[in-house]
């Protein structure tokens, strides 16, 4: 009797080894039948093409924003910097081999060419694309407020993240200032034909300087871009 | 009592054993669910072309339509959620836009439609699509009687729903576009024309910005060959990139290359082909390319540190060298003008004959040519400074 008790336990370990064994197997091993007229096959489709901002995890953070270097009230124009792009927010593209030929990554204001700089309660704003006298004065445009903002993305770092890709054939966009109706959108990165089809990259150090006028009044002001990848 | 020890040993493994299959058990769900999570990987939002033309690679990622005008072409977009979790995503359509150095850009959605993007009308402009899932739009592009023949470019947009933040700073926003290229058939024109090139210079590589301008009516991808050169024609340098010019664009490139590592004179230069044929874009078949060479135009590089370096001591070598050679020069015809002949009739050291000429004796040997051990053979002429001119000198010295 006791010896059956033992050899009932003894099947009942063995049933749980193979069990565990089993599901490691299972999974690590793709199973293959190999009969005369069956074939399994894996398709791997292409992915769509896609930018964010993501930390240095890879898992993107929601409503991305960049602050300038804080400035004092001045009776003077003067000129505030920053960048877009850091270790923590890293502005990405992913191209699963969803664009064959290139792509670009525009930036554009969110609410056109005609929209400013504006604190919370929007009362007090200044522009982002007005180039007369480099930012300091009120141009012939939609608004009446002066103020230029200028992205330069050839300062930036470009950095491949995956084992099988390059930044080869991938352009950084020259520094431009916006300029209503002239130009409303600048290019960040210009990805040629003989890019890398499968690939992901994150950018950082974008500089980016703002002209604001003199005596802007004191407080916190936002502007919302759109960043664009387009497959070319 | 053996047989109740053989018992309890035999208990002890079969309970050991359990413990042991269970904690295999659990690791091996472990491994599986972190390996599960690992592959699903949350990216953005996306989209793509439905219905690509299998005889053209390009329509796999924009959409590529020859319209009639007063035609009406059909077709759908694949809008792609990658994430996780399900996402509300903004379906419209807008006319294409400029963007710095000439690259494609689309308009805001806030602009008004007054080209390929008016044209364009989406069964939905709103998609709500699950998690890692793919919902089908279909649209259709309605091309105007009057269009003219050539190609014109608009956009399909995608963009996750979402409000906007007043956060302080630059808020960002993202989305995908597709670019929707239409070409109305008649005359079409491919022509592009050179304007120049710029050169930046960094502290380790050169920038060549070629430009161009496409006065065709159809955007052309364009393969860009830039190359720095010396002053012989020996390429440094050379990058070729293919981009896409636009139709009525002027586009300038960025290319970054390495400095050279001798600074000098360079010649940068850029030459651009493209496809002269009847094809539109992606298309290869019975392709005809056309190739213009650029403006060359000259730069001088500063050399890299080492190279610096290596060039500052060959100049100081070269000085130095000279110096010598002039030193030597003088030096020479002062003693064929100057110094008289001695024979020697005696036995004499080289030193003795140097010390009574008031001349260090090294001097007299390398104006003589005299090797070592400097022996001077009876009836051996030598050339000696002159010795009543050298007390004469040494006399106004001494006053």
């Amino acid at each position: 009797m006791r010896g059956n008790n033992i050899v009932k336990k003894l099947l009942k370990l063995s049933a749980l080894m193979v069990a565990a064994f089993g599901i490691v197997a299972g999974f690590a091993v793709t199973p293959s039948y190999a009969a005369s007229n069956t074939n399994v096959t894996q398709s791997i489709t292409a992915g769509s093409l896609t930018t964010d901002i993501r930390d240095a995890s890879r898992v993107a953070v929601a409503s991305p924003t960049f602050a300038l270097g804080a400035v004092g009230f001045s009776f003077s124009c003067q000129t505030s910097t920053g960048t877009i792009g850091s270790t923590a927010q890293r502005l990405y593209v992913d191209n699963p081999g969803a664009a064959n030929n290139g792509w670009t990554l525009t930036l554009a204001a969110t609410a056109g060419a005609t929209d400013t700089w504006k604190n919370a309660g929007t009362t007090q704003s200044f522009d982002f694309n007005d180039p007369t006298t480099s930012g300091c004065d009120d141009g012939v445009d939609a608004d009446s407020r002066p103020g230029q903002l200028t992205v330069n993305p050839s300062v930036g770092t470009l950095t491949a993240d995956c084992t099988s890709c390059t930044t080869a054939n991938i352009t950084k966009g020259a520094s431009s200032a916006y300029s209503q109706g002239v130009l409303d959108s600048v290019t960040i990165l210009n990805a040629a034909a003989a890019s890398d089809d499968a690939g992901r990259w994150y950018l950082t150090g974008v500089g980016v300087s703002q002209t604001i006028p003199a005596e802007q009044a004191v407080d916190s002001y936002t502007v919302n871009l759109t960043a664009t990848v387009t497959a070319s | 009592m053996r047989q109740a020890s053989m018992t309890a040993i035999t208990h002890a493994v079969i309970t050991t054993g359990k413990y042991m299959a269970y904690a295999m058990l659990a690791a091996s769900l472990l491994v599986v669910a972190l390996a599960q999570s690992s592959f699903a990987e949350s990216g953005g939002i996306g989209g793509r072309p439905s219905n690509p033309d299998p005889a053209n690679n390009r329509s796999q990622s924009i959409f590529i339509k020859e319209i009639k005008p007063g035609a009406i072409a059909n077709d759908s977009v694949d809008v792609i959620n990658n994430d996780d979790t399900e996402k509300t995503i903004l379906v419209y359509a807008t006319d294409s836009a400029k963007s710095s150095g000439g690259a494609f850009a689309c308009a805001q959605a806030v602009d008004a439609k007054t080209g390929v993007g008016s044209w364009i009308a989406l069964e939905q402009t709103t998609v709500t699509v699950a998690a890692h899932s793919t919902v089908k739009v279909p649209f259709t592009i309605t091309s105007p009687a009057n269009a003219e023949p050539g190609e014109l470019d608009g956009c399909i947009v995608l963009q996750e729903q979402k409000e906007a933040t007043r956060q302080g700073g630059i808020a960002l926003s993202f989305r995908t576009a597709i670019r929707v290229a239409t070409f109305t058939p008649g005359n079409i024109i491919k022509n592009i024309d050179t304007l120049g090139i710029d050169v930046r210079q960094a502290n380790e590589s050169v920038t060549l910005s070629p430009s161009v301008k496409n006065t065709g009516n159809v955007s052309l991808d364009t393969k860009v060959t830039t190359a720095i050169k010396s002053l012989f024609g020996t390429t440094i340098a050379s990058k070729d990139n293919t981009f896409p010019t636009l139709r009525d664009q002027v586009t300038q490139w960025n290319i970054a290359m390495d400095k050279p590592f001798w600074g000098g004179l360079y010649s940068a230069s850029y030459a651009i082909s493209y496809d002269a044929s009847d094809n539109h874009i992606g298309e290869t078949k019975d392709d005809t390319q056309k190739t213009i060479q650029g403006q060359s135009v000259y730069f001088v590089a500063a050399p890299s540190p080492v190279a610096a370096l290596i060039e500052l001591a060959v100049l100081i070598g070269i000085v130095i060298g000279i110096v010598k050679y002039f030193a030597y020069r003088i030096h020479k015809k002062t003693v064929d003008e100057k110094w008289v002949d001695h024979t020697i009739i005696e036995v004499e050291q080289l030193q003795d004959v140097a010390a009574r000429h008031g001349i260090s004796w090294k001097l007299l040997a390398k104006a003589n040519k005299l090797k070592a051990p400097y022996s001077l053979p009876i009836g051996t002429t030598i050339k000696v400074p002159h010795l009543q001119k050298k007390l004469q000198k040494n006399g106004r010295r001494k006053k």
